[in-house]
C-alpha cells in the first residue's frame, strides 16, 4: 500500500506531469514564468487550490451526487465549486492575511480557468481512487505542476540573456525548452 | 428519468449558481487590503483574450 501511494506520487509529480505529459494548464504555464518569483507565487497558489478543491470536490461526490444519483453532473458541479472555492479563498486572504494575499492573491483569478484544478477533481472520480491514493494524487499534481513552472522560469531567465536568433526570441524558444524539458522528464519512466 | 431526480438535479445546479453568485458578490465587495490595490499578476498573456489579466494589444 505504501510503496503503491509512493509510486503514485512520483508518477504524479515527475512522469505523468500535467504540463509536460498532459499537455494541461500551459497557459499560466507561458504566461507566468517569465520571473522566478511570479512562478514560485502561481506555483503555491495552485498548490493549495487543487489541494482544496480536491478535497471538495471528492466529498462532494460521494456524499451528495452519488446518494442523489446525480452522478452526470459531476463536470458541472466541480466546475462551480471550484470556481467558489476560488472566489472564497481570494476572500479569505483579503480578510485574514494580507500579505499573503499580496504574494498569492493575484494569481488566484487566474487559476479559476486552470483546467488542472478540474482534471484533478475528475480523475480522483474516474479512476476509482480511495481516499488516501485521491490526496496523494491531490498533492502530487499540482507539486509536479509547480516543479515544472519554477524550473521553467528559471531557464527563461537565463534565456533572456542568452543569444537567441531573432525569429526565435520570445515564447518560440520557450516552446522549443519546453519541449526539451518533456523529453527529459520522461526519461524518467525508467524509475517506476 | 425520474421527475424526482430532475427536480433535485435543477436545485442542486440553482443552489451552487447561486452559491458562486454570493461569494462573487461578497468577495467584489470586500475592501483589498492596503497596498494591494493596484496588484497585477506579472502575466505577458497566451493570446487569450477573454482573460481579464490578458495585457491587451493595442491595435
Amino acid at each position: 500500500m505504501i510503496s503503491e501511494l509512493i509510486g503514485l506520487l512520483i508518477t504524479s509529480v515527475l512522469l505523468n506531469n500535467a504540463i509536460l505529459n498532459q499537455f494541461l494548464g500551459l497557459c499560466p504555464f507561458m504566461g507566468v514564468s517569465r520571473k522566478k518569483s511570479s512562478a514560485l507565487g502561481m506555483g503555491m497558489a495552485v498548490v493549495f487550490v487543487i489541494v482544496a478543491a480536491g478535497l471538495v470536490t471528492y466529498g462532494l461526490y460521494y456524499l451528495v451526487l452519488v446518494p442523489l444519483h446525480l452522478e452526470y453532473m459531476d463536470l458541472v458541479t466541480f466546475i462551480l465549486v471550484i470556481a467558489s472555492l476560488v472566489q472564497l479563498t481570494e476572500m479569505f486572504l483579503k480578510k485574514s492575511s494580507p500579505a499573503l494575499y499580496k504574494s498569492l492573491g493575484v494569481y488566484l483569478p487566474l487559476i479559476t480557468t486552470n483546467c488542472v484544478v478540474l482534471n484533478v477533481c475528475l480523475v480522483n472520480i474516474s479512476n476509482g481512487y480511495d481516499f488516501a491514493h485521491m490526496l496523494v494524487y491531490t498533492i502530487g499534481t499540482p507539486l509536479g505542476f509547480a516543479l515544472v513552472l519554477y524550473i521553467f522560469s528559471c531557464i527563461r531567465e537565463r534565456l533572456d540573456t542568452a543569444d537567441v536568433p531573432a525569429s526565435f526570441v520570445g515564447n518560440p524558444v520557450a516552446l522549443i525548452v519546453a519541449g526539451l524539458m518533456a523529453m527529459a522528464f520522461s526519461g524518467l519512466a525508467g524509475i517506476i | 428519468m425520474n421527475p424526482l431526480n430532475l427536480i433535485l438535479a435543477i436545485l442542486f445546479f440553482g443552489g451552487l449558481v447561486g452559491l458562486y453568485v454570493f461569494l462573487f458578490i461578497k468577495n467584489k465587495n470586500t475592501p483589498k487590503p492596503a497596498g494591494c490595490e493596484n496588484l497585477k499578476p506579472d502575466c505577458s498573456g497566451c493570446r487569450d483574450y477573454s482573460c481579464p489579466n490578458h495585457p491587451k494589444e493595442e491595435s
